[in-house]
């Protein structure tokens, strides 16, 4: 059987340079992969969180709330909700590694919805569970919120284009998360209405060793 | 996508699947001798290879193949479990198991298959694996904090050094053939007797393949009457 060790090492070199060659599907590919899975949740509205909804779980305890910003340093400086942390689309693969905490839910921001759905599309690719985009991004809830209390007329669903991504409010000073919208009262939620649409999934991934 | 996930096509079929891939398995396991404990003992003395080689072969084999299909789409490579790294709870589990392995004779596997053939060594670390895990279950509460400590999540080398899949792969192939070259050394180093000393490269070699393919016909038998 000794004889065979050259070629058993020959095809595995081999089938190791084509891996290398052929490369592997980043999350966009994997995401491609699996579109006829994941787009209905988009086109249904089904992985959009509405404000209302999500001004709920800023104050619902039981519930591990990511808020994930992933909008520019500049953007993030002059408004931001509390809590959430800013995250370039490429650190986001860091987040897929350290996920699989099934109670925690996770909601993307963006200023319109565009970006966060991109971002979206590479988590979900990741498997990462209980990723949400909120609705109508920071335009909408600044639309929504008006300096700690709702804006009359109440606007029901997000103006803008969806591809639109620029942030459409204007801000005299960079407050971060000191805006008093940054997490609007809990008083406010017997005024909103909204339709839940976070199902969290609740059961770990789990897998064996070998032995 | 390949039609890997078996369960998709029924509870019932797949799980008909992993019954067949674990007789097959223990199948295997037997008949190459891993259900002897000192087969198992003997590659921590470089006296048998046997283990080690295939357990590196199926190892290399499987990341080959596993890898190749994620590059050409057929597995989506994030929906394999990998388990998630704590490096404290690994450093310690790894050297309970190494000092397991080698005073039993054994990891939970291959004492599953020495059960099975009724050894009794092979019962008695059965049968002490389960305590050890009730006692563990019971236990890790206590220690939690540090259990869960150190926590990487699922990281993989490719991360962990920041290079291609496919630059990994090959390192890891590479190693495993080197490591290879080193045990036989020592094989023949400390456990000449043991080892296998045909060359496989080389005229030396060309000349075993002649004498195996074409061996010397027999004499024929002569009358004497």
């Amino acid at each position: 059987m000794k004889r065979w060790i050259p070629l058993a090492a020959g095809i595995w070199i081999g089938l190791g340079l084509v891996i290398t060659a052929l490369g592997q599907p980043d999350p966009e590919g994997l995401y491609e992969l699996r579109k006829e899975r994941y787009q209905p949740r988009l086109d249904e509205r089904r992985a959009f969180v509405q404000p209302g909804e999500l001004l709920h779980y800023m104050y619902e305890t039981s519930v591990d709330l990511q808020l994930i910003d992933v909008r520019s340093e500049r953007d993030f400086n002059l408004f931001h909700l509390l809590d959430s942390r800013r995250l370039n689309e490429s650190e986001l693969t860091g987040i897929a590694r350290l996920e699989e905490k099934p109670q925690r839910l996770t909601i993307l921001i963006g200023n319109g919805e565009a970006a966060a759905v991109r971002s979206w599309k590479q988590l979900t690719a990741l498997k990462v569970p209980n990723v949400y985009v909120l609705e109508g991004g920071l335009n909408h809830w600044l639309d929504l919120f008006n300096e700690g209390r709702l804006s009359t007329p109440q606007p029901s669903s997000p103006n803008d284009p969806p591809q639109l991504d620029h942030l459409r409010h204007a801000f005299d000073q960079a407050l971060g998360a000191r805006h008093p919208d940054s997490r609007p009262p809990k008083t406010l939620l017997k005024q909103l209405s909204y339709e839940p649409r976070v199902q969290l999934k609740t059961k770990a991934r789990k897998g064996g060793g070998c032995g | 996508m390949g039609p890997f996930d078996v369960m998709a096509w029924g509870s019932a079929l797949g799980l008909g699947v992993y019954f067949l891939i674990g007789i097959a398995f223990g199948f295997i396991l037997e008949s190459a001798g891993f259900g002897d404990s000192r087969k198992l003992a003997g590659q921590f003395y470089a006296k048998d290879l046997s283990v080690v080689r295939v357990m590196f072969t199926a190892i290399i084999t499987a990341m080959l193949l596993l890898f190749l299909a994620s590059s050409v789409g057929l597995l989506d490579y994030s929906d394999i479990w990998v388990n998630h790294t704590y490096v404290f709870a690994d450093v310690v589990g790894g050297l309970i198991m190494g000092v397991g392995f080698i005073i039993g004779g054994y990891c939970p596997g291959t004492s599953l298959c020495s059960a099975a053939t009724l050894k009794l060594d092979g019962v008695f670390f059965v049968l002490g694996v389960f305590v050890g895990i009730f006692l563990f279950g019971e236990s890790v509460d206590w220690i939690r904090e540090a259990w869960f400590a150190n926590a990487h999540g699922r990281l993989t080398l490719p991360e962990l050094f920041g290079l291609p899949t496919g630059i990994v792969v090959l390192m890891a192939a590479a190693l495993a053939f080197a490591f290879f070259l080193v045990m036989d050394a020592l094989q023949r180093k400390f456990w000449p007797k043991h080892a296998d000393t045909r060359p496989w490269f080389g005229k030396r070699a060309a000349g075993e393949l002649q004498r195996e393919s074409f061996p010397p016909s027999r004499p024929k038998r002569v009358s004497m009457s």
